[in-house]
């Protein structure tokens, strides 16, 4: 069976795997294998969502309406898909402090896209219209790269539909000298790839308690009730005794980023920076220094469960943490955007290692920000009710009775094929044989749901994506199956799980909401960035000829010119002040000036020179501009005689 | 047969071209000849490419003596370029092996490359003369011989092509350029490299500045008067050193802090990569450089390389990982590096073999890193050129020791050629001072009459290095017939190197596949076992495709033994690969 698309046990790797959702319906389908039917899952989470080429066409749409947008084509992928970066401003939008947006990284949250798309089209109406983007979009450039995985993006379109955020480059994950030959299979015919859980006395994972579709990570609590193993939707395809380890492709765009990077994880690439997509935006990060502020719709966060200082690690060789002078800007930021979203912090994200946005404040020196994107509403935390699970458990000990589990031959116990240590070893398939866990399953699982209060927080996450679904009068995991499995002989296996994108994807038709409201949050972190003014400046008479400039250069910007660990890194570029003008020359001093950097809120510092006016001339003109790419200028002339201002410039 | 021919040429041709004829022969007797009058160790006896090893070759005269090997050789090397530099220089690759039998990649390959600090100029010397020697050598040498059918060697003479040009042809010191010359603003003013050294005296060598000063804390040494040595603290100076020679170009007060490029292309690689606040010169992430990218992507096509050398100067030293302390290298590799390295101490009088961050400095991102790390090579980095060789005496690490020696061997031996002596010039900042020191090409690189001894010791190192290289061989094979009909077939997989065929990194880290031994013609594999032990007494049981058995490595200087008991067949032969260890096969005779 072909598989042109990569495992969903990305997924598992990535920190969420204290918890895993599975449906399991009812008991109805129970024992029975089933192949090619997808009664209650007909619904696609992707309806109603752009694919690739609708997004092009959009943009385009928008670069031929407005003014406001321009499109760049920044790289094109191993895919040969182009990278196309939307720019949104006026003038000379390359030499402005700019916001960049990036979306459409971690492809399985697909919507992200969409949301930037409409994040786009909102603002252009907005300043088009003569509302507070106008102002916002005169001082500042809004960049947008909807798409920053184009090739995992496609594999999001393709069939079977499967969770990944790899793109299409070839890897050998497992290191066997064979590339990308056993990645998930479809096995139902159902059109998705989703889980499978296998009954064994020695899994890591449970049933929640309360709600037996949740699958949550094995605790001491636990003992006595079934255990499971779970791994992606497929078959050994390799016959090397590990199912699934080797999918094809590829690197994740927010694994391949050099801070903290994931050395030898499978999804992060041969090296940082290694994939044309990747490199790209590194070079636009670092090399047109103008980018102030990132901001990243993905499934990472630094701000529902915020970036915190830490004085131990800040003193550090290498600063792993925000840093505390950095925390004091950054702190109600996060805080503004988790009151104007209104997301719950229970929500689970994925590490920060490889990631693009902690690369860009750590080695950038980008302020950098990680919206989660969308995460349920937290007022359907609970789950109103279950569905039974008694059906199914009484069939699977009727079904199971007719095999001999202890003489059960899988594959071979296979060697760690997981490059990650930190991963678990969920794909590998044991031979040891798990009577207790199969034949007790029905009986200890069904007691422990009823007899202990609803105070298991674990799966708290899956549980509101779940309840949120109900909510919306539709089914988000496939229905539970049994299975019989060619690699497990003898044991119960089941196919079920999420719907792939649900928990990771709004309704389409709160795109445009959530693009609202992060577009409200891009434009408050616009109005706080930090601004230049020439605050004060005088040019007084020594005698002999000579003059004493003093010039005060002021951040009236809430935020400070550079954030700390720029300054650390000596990343963005300082605040260069220069002087102009004729009928003078300095004595004390120089042209060039560079700044130190200003605090926020006021931050200021003095410069002084001393100048000699040439005998020639009977009054000194002296033009100051202070200025910084990613903060803008502001400039002022001064004259011996009489001081006029000029008008700050942007 | 040249001489005979020459002879018949000289009887029909006309008396005037004769005489020009008789004339060359009398002036080049040897050369005609073919021979050499006496057989002397160690150079090549009739080499095709005549080159020169007493003298350092730029860009252009290395691109051509590289293509007149490839010219005159081909059946042993082919030259390709790995892409080009930032100024559009090809990145050379000479492939030396005997062509013909397996593909190069099936060969376990050796990595050298040199001058990614393209002011260590002799590093490319070595690379050029190894390249040379070798196939100038093939014939006449069995050793060569047999390590270019069995290995192949992947030579980089320049792996920063541009700065090899700008230090040879543009004024420059012996330290410079360590950095390529990709732009870099070093001082974030937002202008590129616009503030550099300057020529102020015009005589191709960038030195140091003086300007004497009563308040000054410099005086000249009393033996070597030229050179500046501190006052002691009671005594008053003479001199105010005003450091490199340049001006302030830009106007900011600061003189020569952006010069060209301004990085550090052996912070640039991706194993433990940090940035600039914690590697200087680390530049904006791992492979950022156009040299250093083609170079990794090379390696990472061509798993077969699993030994490395990486030719820099200065200090005699032979180096290796780890850079940083927070990643050790696996005690079983650390066994074959010191075993290796034992030899080169031997090999190369004066050099030290240590460590990088216990014995010199932290350096993260560095190539033998990563080659190490994420490659699993035995690579190490070589610093040519051991203070030893000025007067044989032992090695003093004190800096001002050293300079005296310098001093002393430029009286001695190069007869002052190695300093420019002060000279008055106007400077736009300072008004009259003077400039003198060192001439660019003294300090760090050997003068031509020991050029040619560092290269070939260090070439012959490498070829130690590169013979201790594993190489898997089927050793005995003993086949058996066992009762109801089955034939027991026992092989010994050997690797008579010291060096094995998985670095203990690259199992930890799954870095190459393991080594496969597979039985061909058998009509059913019933049995396959695995054992460390020619006695199979607690062997491993393969039970998935047991024809092809997977060796995890074989260790250097050991064996793996292998057997499987088969059902029905015709003929049946025994193929062993591995990726870094090379290949065999037998057909086996049933008895």
């Amino acid at each position: 069976m072909p598989y042109p698309v990569s495992a969903n046990d990305f997924f598992w790797s990535r920190g969420l795997r204290h918890v895993v959702l599975l449906s399991a319906l009812s008991g109805i389908f129970a024992g029975i294998v089933l192949a090619g039917v997808a009664t209650a899952n007909a619904w696609d989470p992707r309806e109603g969502f752009p694919d690739l080429d609708q997004i092009g066409q959009r943009m385009d749409a928008l670069a031929a309406k407005s003014d406001y947008c321009r499109l760049e084509y920044l790289a094109k992928t191993r895919g040969h898909r182009p990278l196309a970066l939307i720019k949104l401003g006026t003038g000379r939008v390359d030499q402005k402090p700019t916001v960049l947006l990036v979306a459409g990284a971690d492809a399985e949250q697909f919507s992200s896209a969409a949301i930037a798309l409409s994040l786009t089209e909102q603002v252009i109406s907005d300043a088009e219209s003569g509302g507070p983007w106008k102002e916002n979009l005169d001082r500042y450039t809004l960049c947008l790269l909807p798409v920053a995985s184009p090739d995992a993006y496609a594999k999001a379109w393709a069939a079977p539909r499967w969770e990944t955020s790899r793109n299409s480059r070839p890897w050998d994950e497992d290191g066997d000298g064979r590339i990308d030959e056993d990645g998930p299979d479809d096995l139902d015919g159902d059109g998705q790839i989703v889980m499978m859980r296998i009954a064994d006395a020695e899994g890591d994972w449970v049933e929640h308690p309360h709600d037996h579709r949740v699958m949550v990570h094995f605790e001491a609590g636990d003992v006595g009730r079934p255990r499971y193993r779970l791994i992606s939707e497929g078959v050994d395809n390799d016959h090397d005794g590990t199912v699934n380890e080797d999918p094809p492709g590829g690197t994740a765009f927010n694994r391949n980023f050099p801070f903290d990077y994931p050395f030898f994880a499978g999804d992060a690439g041969p090296w940082q920076v290694s994939d044309p997509e990747t490199q790209a935006l590194a070079d636009l990060v670092l090399h047109q220094g103008n980018i102030a502020a990132v901001v990243v719709l993905g499934l990472e966060d630094n701000m529902l469960k915020p970036w915190t200082p830490e004085a131990s690690a800040e003193a550090q060789k290498v600063k792993k943490r925000i840093l505390a002078d950095d925390f004091v800007y950054f702190d109600p930021l996060a805080k503004f955007y988790r009151e104007r979203t209104g997301f719950s912090q229970d929500a689970e994200s994925r590490g920060e290692g490889g990631s693009f946005y902690a690369w860009a404040y750590f080695h950038a020196g980008c302020w950098a920000f990680a919206a989660r994107t969308w995460v349920p509403a937290s007022d359907t935390n609970q789950p109103g009710q279950t569905p039974s699970h008694e059906t199914l458990e009484v069939s699977s000990d009727q079904e199971m009775a007719g095999e001999d589990v202890s003489e059960s031959e899988g594959p071979k116990s296979a060697q760690d094929t997981n490059r990650d240590a930190a991963e678990d070893q969920q794909h590998v398939i044991r031979e040891d044989s798990d009577k207790e866990g199969t034949a007790g399953k029905g009986a200890n699982g069904g007691q422990a749901g009823d007899t202990n209060k609803d105070n298991d927080k674990r799966g708290a996450f899956q549980r509101a994506v779940l309840a949120f679904w109900e909510s919306q009068g539709k089914e988000a995991f496939v229905p539970w199956r049994r299975y019989k499995h060619p690699d497990f002989p003898g044991r119960e296996v089941e196919i079920g799980g999420f719907l792939p994108g649900a928990q990771w994807n709004p309704p389409p038709d709160l795109v445009d909401e959530l693009a609202e409201k992060h577009a409200h949050f891009v434009a408050h972190l616009m109005e706080s960035l930090p601004r230049l003014r020439i605050a004060r400046s005088s040019l007084e008479p020594l005698g002999g000829g000579l003059y004493r400039l003093t010039v005060e250069v002021e951040n009236v910007g809430r935020m400070p010119t550079v954030p700390k660990m720029g300054e650390v890194n000596g990343q963005p570029y300082p605040i260069r002040v220069e002087l102009a003008g004729e009928g003078w020359e300095l004595i004390q001093g120089f042209r060039k000036t560079l700044l130190d950097p200003l605090p926020g809120g006021g931050g200021r510092q003095e410069l002084r020179w001393i100048l000699r006016r040439r005998d020639d001339v009977s009054r000194l003109r002296v033009q100051i501009t202070a200025q910084s790419p990613h903060v803008g200028k502001a400039s002022k002339t001064i004259e011996s005689s009489a001081e006029r201002i000029s008008e700050n410039t942007w | 047969m040249r001489r005979f021919a020459f002879g018949t040429y000289l009887q029909t041709a006309r008396p005037l071209v004769a005489a020009a004829f008789l004339g060359l022969i009398i002036t080049f007797p040897p050369a005609l000849a073919g021979e050499p009058p006496y057989p002397v160790m160690g150079a090549p006896p009739s080499p095709r490419v005549q080159a020169t090893w007493n003298r350092y070759h730029d860009y252009q005269e290395a691109t051509r003596l590289l293509r007149e090997m490839a010219a005159k050789h081909p059946r042993l090397c082919r030259l390709e370029s790995l892409g080009r530099s930032y100024q559009g220089r090809e990145i050379w690759l000479l492939t030396v092996t005997e062509r013909g039998g397996d593909a190069d990649v099936l060969k376990p390959g050796f990595w050298l490359d040199a001058g990614i600090h393209a002011n260590e100029i002799q590093a490319t010397e070595v690379a050029l003369y190894t390249a040379w020697f070798l196939l100038e050598s093939y014939e006449s040498n069995k050793k060569v011989h047999e390590l270019l059918r069995d290995r192949v060697l992947y030579i980089v003479p320049m792996l920063s092509p541009d700065s090899r040009d700008a230090h040879l042809h543009t004024p420059q010191s012996t330290h410079t350029p360590r950095s390529g010359q990709v732009p870099f603003d070093d001082d974030r003013d937002g202008e590129v490299d616009e503030d550099g050294w300057d020529d102020l005296d015009g005589d191709g060598n960038i030195t140091l500045m003086r300007i004497a000063d009563p308040n000054g804390r410099y005086k000249p040494q009393p033996q070597y008067p030229e050179w500046l040595i501190p006052a002691e603290p009671d005594e008053p100076g003479q001199y105010r050193i005003l450091g490199t020679e340049g001006y302030d170009n830009d106007g900011d007060g600061q003189i020569n802090e952006d010069p060209p490029g301004g990085y550090d292309p052996n912070r640039n690689w991706p194993w433990q990569w940090q940035p600039q606040y914690v590697q200087a010169g680390a530049i904006l992430y791992p492979l950022a450089l156009p040299e250093n990218r083609a170079a990794a992507e090379f390696i990472l096509r061509h798993p077969n390389i699993v030994g490395a050398q990486s030719f820099h100067n200065f200090g005699g030293m032979i180096l290796r990982g780890p850079g940083s302390e927070d990643s050790p290298y696996a005690p079983d590799d650390i066994q074959v590096f010191n075993a290796l390295a034992a030899k080169g101490e031997t090999m190369l009088p004066g050099y030290r073999y240590m460590v990088i961050h216990t014995d010199l400095y932290p350096v993260y991102g560095g190539e033998l890193d990563w080659l190490y790390q994420m490659r699993g090579v035995f690579c190490f980095t070589t610093e040519l050129f051991t203070p030893r060789d000025y007067f044989g005496r032992p090695v003093d690490r004190t800096i001002s020791l050293r300079e005296e020696q310098m001093r002393e061997f430029d009286r001695y031996l190069l007869l002052g050629q190695g300093y420019v002596p002060w000279k008055e010039v106007n400077h736009p900042q300072y008004g009259k001072i003077e400039v003198g020191g060192a001439v660019k090409s003294w300090g760090r690189q050997p003068p031509s009459f020991m050029l040619e001894e560092e290269c070939h010791r260090n070439m012959a190192f490498v070829l130690y290095h590169a013979e201790q290289m594993p190489l898997v061989r089927l050793g005995q094979v003993d086949v058996q017939h066992e009762p109801n009909g089955l034939l027991r077939v026992t092989a010994v997989v050997e690797n008579r190197r010291l060096m094995p065929t998985r670095s203990a990194i690259d199992r930890q880290r799954k870095i190459t596949p393991p080594d496969r031994v597979a039985l061909e013609g058998a009509e059913k594999v019933i049995l396959g076992l695995v054992s460390d032990s020619p006695f199979f007494e607690n062997p491993r049981e393969q039970k998935e495709n047991p024809a092809e058995l997977e060796l995890e490595y074989v260790p250097g200087m050991a064996a793996r033994y292998v057997r499987w008991y088969v059902e029905g067949h015709e003929k049946l032969g025994i193929s062993v690969h591995s990726t870094k260890g090379g290949s065999d096969r037998r057909e086996l005779d049933i008895p």
